[in-house]
Parts: structure tokens; sequence; C-alpha cells
């Protein structure tokens, strides 16, 4: 006996009450891009806070869709970054070390915080370089 | 020998010191990481998640501040629930912001190197530690159903509580007395806050984390909580964390459409259960439940019994146990139920008010029905 023999068949949403949730979430992307426009402020939204069935999440996947930049990062774990069809909107997945997804986010914003550079490690950048230098000058050699 | 302990004990110190983000970057976590760390942390507390840079600079000069545990008539559950997140995770590092100084299943130390330790950490850390507590404790014949090292549970709660800036009671089990405590409750056995009001221990802010077991991100979201804030988080009437337990299962649930269309399942097996309708007739407590297993779930947010296709049992609420069958549905079925299909939205909803009501009534009844038993009771059999 095989599993396709067991009657059991993968859940169908009847249409006008499933996609309400994702409408929601889509107006919400939109009043951040809005925001976003307007005053520079940066916008997040925590898909796991948001009671989507797995369907759902699927479906806005789809609806979304890729954009040109995915960026890949190892940083006590994995995460993905990657843009949607629509510019300045982000959906961000981190994972452990495990491969766990720990937060799942839609990120409103010109390019996602995680990304950035800040100017503190700017400075420790230019402190490492500057050692770099005086270890070739005085020893030859670099660490 | 003495010299080595104080050494230990001195590096014990300093190490507690250190502040999360120092010990983080020790670790060779770098920014990113580190605000990948509260991002993560701020989705888990169930924060917005633009809160997470607050989070950053809490915890940046938060130092660890020493967690006393204290397991009494428990099944070790809620320390297997906590454990599920495996090493490491973000959740074992907040456990690395912490010095968890005695936990008695979790510590290397047994014996009375490991009682020891508790009373260590309790007079070098008087006024400061924070106190978690799993399990009921036995208040009947004076708690002698369970004893640790000789000294009963209530015996070392009162000593526990006494120096404690905060209670945190971590299950169903201490946050309303659980499994133990159900009916005819041969202990005797008390919540916490049971014994709080009493005056059997003294009164100390407390928060309940009810669940048999809680998710494994709620017990260390609200730790979390703590450790950045330094404050407790709001509660509700229950000592519970509003973030955690705000809304019920019933709100937040992805069947909950099926409920408003008043579409539901019948039996296990029928076309109800295959095309994923609501669970309500079958049982399911998600209307009386406050949780955050639809939103959470469990093993890695893998799932929760909703979504594998059974009703929740209100394993968080007070009573649980005692509240008559799992498989019975809320309120008088048939009738609202049935209206519910025909009327839709609007009457769907008053059968939930109605059924939250009969539950509440129902659980009161099985509170009031417990009844203390003394040894010569069971002598008597």
């Amino acid at each position: 006996m095989g599993l396709d023999t067991i009657p059991i068949r993968s859940e169908v949403m009847s249409p006008p009450f499933e996609q309400q949730g994702i409408v929601a979430l889509l107006q919400e992307i939109s009043q951040l891009l809005r925001q976003l426009a307007l005053s520079d402020e940066n916008g997040v939204i925590d898909l796991r806070r948001s009671p989507l069935s797995p369907a759902q999440r699927e479906a806005l996947l789809t609806l979304l869709g890729q954009g040109e930049v995915s960026a890949e990062l190892t940083v006590m774990g994995r995460s993905r970054v990657e843009e949607t069809a629509l510019a300045g909107v982000w959906w961000v997945t981190h994972y452990n070390e495990e491969g766990v997804v720990v937060a799942e986010l839609l990120e409103i914003a010109p390019i996602p915080q995680i990304l950035l550079s800040v100017e503190d490690e700017l400075g420790e950048s230019q402190d490492r370089l500057q050692q770099m230098i005086d270890g070739i000058i005085n020893g030859g050699s670099v660490k | 020998m003495k010299s080595d302990r104080e050494k230990e004990s001195g590096a014990i110190v300093s190490q507690r010191e250190e502040t999360v983000l120092q010990r983080l970057r020790r670790q060779g976590i770098s920014r990113r990481g580190f605000l990948k760390f509260c991002t993560a942390t701020a989705s888990m507390m169930a924060l917005p998640p633009t809160m997470a840079p607050a989070i950053a600079a809490a915890l940046g000069s938060a130092t660890r501040p020493s967690v006393i545990w204290l397991s009494f008539q428990e099944c070790t559950g809620c320390t297997e629930s906590l454990t599920r997140s495996h090493l490491p995770t973000v959740e074992s590092l907040i456990f690395d912001a912490i010095s968890l100084d005695y936990h008695h299943t979790l510590q290397a130390a047994s014996g009375e190197a490991a009682e020891r330790a508790r009373e260590e950490a309790m007079a070098r850390y008087a006024g400061e530690y924070l106190l978690l507590v799993d399990g009921s404790i036995p208040y009947g014949d004076e708690g002698i159903y369970s004893t640790i090292a000789g000294v009963s549970n209530l015996e070392m709660l009162r000593q526990g509580v006494e120096g404690a800036a905060a209670v945190i009671a971590i299950g169903t089990c201490s946050s309303f007395g659980g499994l133990p405590m159900a009916s005819p409750n041969p202990t005797g056995a008390m919540s916490v806050n049971d014994l709080m009001q009493r005056g059997a221990i003294q009164r100390r802010p407390l928060i309940n984390i009810p669940g048999c077991p809680p998710i494994p991100a709620v017990i260390t979201g609200v730790i979390a909580h703590y450790l950045t804030f330094g404050t407790i988080p709001q509660l509700d009437a229950l000592h519970r964390p509003l973030s955690f337990y705000g809304d019920t299962i019933h709100d937040r649930c992805y069947r909950r459409t099926y409920y408003d269309q008043g579409k539901f399942a019948d039996t296990f097996d029928d076309e109800g259960a295959r095309l994923g309708w609501c669970l309500y007739k079958l049982g399911c407590r998600g209307p009386t439940t406050y949780n955050s297993c639809a939103t959470l779930k469990w093993n890695g947010g893998t799932s929760f019994p909703i979504q594998s296709g059974h009703g929740c049992i209100g394993c968080s609420e007070p009573g649980f146990w005692d509240a008559g069958s799992f498989y019975e549905a809320l309120s008088m079925p048939t009738a609202a139920a049935t209206t519910a299909t025909r009327a839709g939205v609007g009457v769907g909803v008053a059968a939930g008010a109605l059924s939250a009501w009969q539950n509440l009534h129902q659980r009161n009844g099985a509170r009031t029905g417990h009844q203390e038993v003394k040894l010569d009771d069971l002598e008597r059999g």
C-alpha cells in the first residue's frame, strides 16, 4: 500500500476569505512605502507575527515576485536578502547555525539595514589597514 | 582549595560584569551578527521589529543577572521545551547572557555541591537574582509530599522568594496549579500566586508563563525582556505577559475565517477536516485560550496543534485538566454551531462569546470542586 492510497488532500482555501490577510499586508507595505518616500523612514513587517497559513505565505511570495538583487550573508548562520519585484521592498530571512528560520521580515527601505556598513566599522577598517601598512614597512611581510 | 574557589568566584563576578554586547564581541560576533540577534529577539519578544535598535542599545549595556531555577511537582516538560532550542541558537545566546546558577536538571553539580551553589548564589545576589519556578507546590500536610535534599518544596520556595528581585512561574503547574492540582488534588498543590495570596511566601513581582509546556521562545522571550529593559513586561489580570497572552488562539488562528463562515469539521476524517475547516465542534479550546501557538508555533515555527488537524486543549488556562472532555465543543454546540452555519459571521461570534462564558463557568466550578486531601483521608482510602 503506497501513500497515494491514503485519502488525504492538501488544503484548499476559498478565495475571498483566503485573500483578506494578504490584502491587509499589501496595504501595510503600500503605507510603509509612502512613509519612506515622504520621510525617509524605513519600515519593517515581522512576517512571523502575521497569521498567514503556509498557502498564504506562498501566495504572498508569488505576488511580490523576484527583483534584481539578492544577497547571502554568513553571520551567525545564514541570512538571505532578496529584493522583490517592487523596488524598495525586501524579503529578509535570518537562519540560525542549524538552518532554522529565526526571523522573517519584509523590509521597506532603499537598502536593508543589515547590508550597510556603518561609521564605526569604517574607522576600524582604517585602523586595520594602517596596521597592515606598518607591518609591511617594519617587518617586510603581512601578518 | 579555598583559594581556588575564591579565584573561581572572582572569575564569575568579572564575567557577570561584562555587558552582553562585550560578551558577544568577545565570541567574535560582528555588528551584523548583533543586529540579527536583536532582530530575532524582537520577533521572539513579540515586539515591533522597529524596536531592534532599542534592544541593541539596552543589551549593549546590560549585565548578566543571576538566575536560580527551582523545580517542584513537575514532569520536566518545561525544561524539555526550553532545551528544544538547540545550541547554538538565538535562545541559547540569551542563556549565555544570563548566569544560570542553579537548575537541578541542567547543572553539572549534584548533591551537596548543587545545593551549595544555590545557597551561595542566593546569598551573593540577595535582592537581585531572578527566581524561575516550574511545578506546583504541595501545601497539604506542611508540604511533606515533595522534598529536595530533605527540604520541602514549600520551604525552598519560601527561602528563594525572599531574596528574589522577581519571580517567573514557568508552566501551568507553577502558574495555576496544573495537573498536580487536578481534582481531588491529593497533595494540596498550589501555584506560586496562590501561596503569595495566602501569605505563605513573600510577595514579589510575579510573571506567569503558563502552558503545558510553554512555547520555548515565550520562556526565553520573557527572560530576554527582563534582561533588556530591566522591567516586568505588561501583564494581564492572571500575571501573563500581554505580548504573548494578549490574544486567544482563536483570534490569531489561520482557520478563523472558516469559523466566521460557519464551516466546521464534524469528525476528524470528514470532508470539512480534509479541507482544513474550523475544529470548534471537535472541542477546540482556541476561543478561550490565551497563548501564542497560532503565531509563534512549535518546533522552530514548524506547526501547531490546529495546523496538524487537532483542536487546542487549552493547556495554558487555569484548571484546564478539570474543564471537561477535550473533544466536546465549548458551548451547546449543535444549536449554536448549526445556527452559525446558516446565519454566518454575527452568530459565529456570538456563539464564541457564549462558549467563553460557559467555559469560564465550568472552570470556576472545577476550581471550587477541588478539595484538599489530608494524609488521614488517603489512609482511610
